[in-house]
């Protein structure tokens, strides 16, 4: 059961990417495409699914629709002013540092997202990461602490928050 | 300080500006010419000409029309010069084993899951660039480029020690490979063969039908064209492409361990 869920949502990913890629609605486009996502499917799935999914999962999907709306509309425009008002100020007030953030999701991919999440917001770019003890390593344009947990506490928590409830 | 910078922003503006009244009167010269050559013409006008199928290749593509039918022997020939490229690559290091456990940190974790995220997207995306070669730009080639660059993605973020471990060897590639290209000739042939048996004439690479070759390729699929052979040709040129490329970079790639044998067989040889 987890098997065949984790292949059809593989195969849900693989071919909605294929319809929005290639624009196409004709039955010729959707009949090849299905074919060749289903190829496409077959292959891929060891790489990308690590544990087999469950039914409950489909709330994690909420989760990251949720997320996703969240952070392109709160948490983009919110750094993005932050750092308008550096740049547009005639004054440099930055700090800049490279601060030690502490993780504690347990998936790649919830580490993935929250690094990906710190990078793309502008004024906080990941450098490095150390799985081992998990550490984020974080260039930060106005740092204001040192101290891991309170620049976990501004940089990512809220990220982090969402990774946990989407992968775990 | 201040009128250096009032005066930068207002030269800067206008740039801008007189840059595009200058284009707007065709003060730079057409951009593209009004007239196209009637060679050009001929082609556009043909590619997809069902009222006469004797100088159409029925695809909605020019470029692909021209590629793998008005000029298909050479873009075969095109093919075999990339396979003799990829053979000599392979027999430079002949006796090569592929080898796991040597080296497999790559790069970091980040990279790896979001590589990992992207993989059945960039495949995926190769599949329908290959499928729709004679609908929109690009094509076998391309779609088969898109695939090999999974590859060595994969490879250089995950180590080449993965994707062997993975199912990935210079023996399944190079299969692929021959099967691409046996695909292409079989595909160039099928006319000439049909005709064999029915006892009419044809062409090798005949698509649609010529005058005194009345067979043609099937061209439609449910509601759109397959510009006969093309669709064919775009599939196996992409399979043969992927694993083409995939197995030179796969070659390129070796680790010192692996080619051990077949370096010291060269000294033996001297």
């Amino acid at each position: 059961m987890g098997k065949i869920l984790s292949y059809l949502a593989v195969y849900a990913l693989v071919y909605g990417f294929y319809v929005v890629f290639s624009g196409a609605t004709s039955a010729f486009s959707l009949i090849l495409g299905a074919v060749g996502s289903l190829l496409v499917s077959l292959i891929v799935k060891p790489l990308i699914v690590s544990r087999e999914l469950k039914l409950a999962d489909i709330k994690r999907l909420g989760y990251l629709i949720y997320y996703y709306i969240y952070y392109m509309t709160v948490a983009e425009v919110r750094a993005h002013l932050g750092i308008a008002k550096i740049v547009l100020s005639r004054k440099l007030k930055i700090s800049p540092a490279i601060v030690k953030v502490p993780y504690y999701v347990s998936s790649s991919y919830g580490m993935t997202l929250i690094a990906g999440s710190i990078t793309n917001t502008p004024g906080t770019v990941v450098v490095q990461v150390d799985t081992q003890r998990k550490f984020l390593y974080v260039h930060w344009l106005v740092a204001t602490t040192f101290e891991p947990e309170k620049a976990r506490e501004s940089i990512s928590s809220e990220f982090e928050k969402f990774a946990q409830k989407i992968f775990g | 300080m201040r009128t250096r910078e009032v005066v930068i922003a207002v030269s800067v503006a206008a740039m801008v500006v007189l840059l595009a009244y200058a284009i707007e009167v065709g003060g730079l010269g057409p951009i593209a010419p009004q007239r196209i050559r009637d060679l050009a013409a001929t082609y556009l006008i043909n590619t997809y000409n069902p009222w006469n199928i004797t100088l159409s290749s029925l695809s909605l593509e020019a470029v692909t029309a021209i590629v793998w039918d008005y000029r298909g022997i050479d873009t075969f020939f095109e093919t075999s010069v990339l396979f003799v490229a990829i053979v000599g690559v392979t027999s430079l290091l002949r006796g090569f084993r592929e080898k796991t456990g040597l080296s497999s940190a790559g790069l970091s974790e980040i990279v790896k899951t979001s590589t990992k995220v992207l993989a059945p997207l960039i495949l995926v995306a190769g599949v329908a660039i290959a499928l729709h070669g004679h609908l929109t730009p690009g094509g076998g080639f391309q779609g088969g480029s898109f695939i090999a660059v999974l590859f060595i993605l994969l490879s250089v973020t995950f180590s080449l020690d993965y994707a062997i471990s993975y199912g990935i060897s210079s023996r399944k590639l190079l299969a692929l490979r021959s099967g691409g290209l046996i695909g292409i000739l079989v595909t160039s042939l099928a006319l000439l063969i049909a005709s064999l048996i029915l006892g009419v004439n044809s062409y090798i690479f005949q698509n649609m039908a010529r005058e005194g070759a009345p067979l043609s390729m099937p061209s439609w699929f449910l509601d759109r064209p397959t510009g006969g052979t093309l669709i064919w040709f775009n599939t196996f040129e992409a399979l043969a492409v992927a694993a083409g490329i995939s197995l030179a970079f796969l070659v390129l790639s070796l680790r010192e361990e692996e080619v051990e044998e077949a370096l010291g067989q060269v000294e033996w040889y001297e």
